[in-house]
């Protein structure tokens, strides 16, 4: 198993900022990219994507109610329900996930985004310390977190 | 302009339809908004759309498993994969199979907007 090199997660950051910068017009900006624990507090909504194939592992967005409301009213949705929260870290998650296809090519498989709600301990488990970027968009704190190892398929 | 959405993600199909009712499309109706290749199958029949926008990443069917599905029912839809799958690869296979535009996620209004005109275009030369 091998590690995905730096030119890679900047991708993944590139692709957060741009999510929010194209959906919104408002510029998000990384605040901190680190090794984790291998435990990670989670915010108020949770989006997750399963990697398989050349990379494995898992790509999470975790964010709190206030971003997501506030990108929903954004996107013209006035509907802040469990649901279409849920939904929306889901897409974010999505999205980032699906750009790594982008580098890595069509080998990198990706599920369909797993939505999960309530603050929690995620624990890694392809890394010990998985990477994890911090972002702030709107005065709000979000999180990416890259738990992934190349196969070497 | 008759369009149908499909998306999994409501959020999406939110922003979609925003974007294509801010008149800068001229005459457009949505036909439907379906969150996935089943339903998409079902609100063309109803709907008869000139456009469609879809998604690749869905769950029950898939786009790519939709686009050849839709266009054998309505062979002059005009599609445009809206995905954030951006390998060339996903991207070629989606055209092959029949659609014809890509736009990759995250996209802007204007890119969005302008997608749309050029697959209407195309649509319009044929």
């Amino acid at each position: 198993m091998t590690p995905i090199a730096e030119a890679d997660l900047r991708l993944v950051a590139d692709s957060a900022l741009k999510f929010f910068s194209a959906s919104s017009s408002v510029p998000a900006k990384v605040t901190a990219a680190f090794l984790g624990e291998s435990e990670i507090a989670t915010h108020d909504f949770t989006g997750l994507i399963h990697l398989t194939g050349q990379y494995e592992g898992r790509v999470i967005v975790s964010a709190p109610l206030g971003l997501l409301r506030e990108l929903l009213l954004t996107q013209g949705e006035s509907n802040f329900s469990h649901e279409n929260l849920q939904d929306a870290v889901g897409e974010i998650a999505n999205t980032i996930a699906g750009n790594m296809r982008g580098q890595f090519g069509p080998a990198l498989q990706i599920s369909v985004p797993e939505c999960l709600s309530g603050q929690y301990e995620w624990s890694a488990s392809m890394r010990s310390r998985p990477y994890v970027i911090s972002l702030n968009w709107s005065c709000y704190s979000a999180m990416v977190c890259v738990d992934i190892m190349g196969t070497g398929v | 302009m008759k369009i149908l959405i499909i998306d999994d993600s409501s959020m999406i199909r939110s922003r979609i339809t925003r974007i294509v009712e801010s008149g800068r499309l001229g005459d457009v109706s949505i036909v439907g908004l379906a969150h996935n290749g089943y339903e998409a199958l079902h609100l063309a029949r109803a709907g008869l759309p000139d456009v469609a926008t879809i998604d690749l990443t869905m769950p029950e069917m898939d786009g790519l498993a939709c686009i050849p599905l839709l266009l054998v029912g309505h062979p002059d839809l005009n599609i445009l994969v809206v995905s954030a799958l951006s390998d060339k690869t996903t991207a070629i296979k989606a055209l092959q199979l029949g659609a014809r535009g890509f736009l990759n996620k995250p996209f802007t209004d204007e890119e969005l907007l302008l997608a749309l005109l050029d697959i209407n275009d195309t649509r319009s030369q044929t």
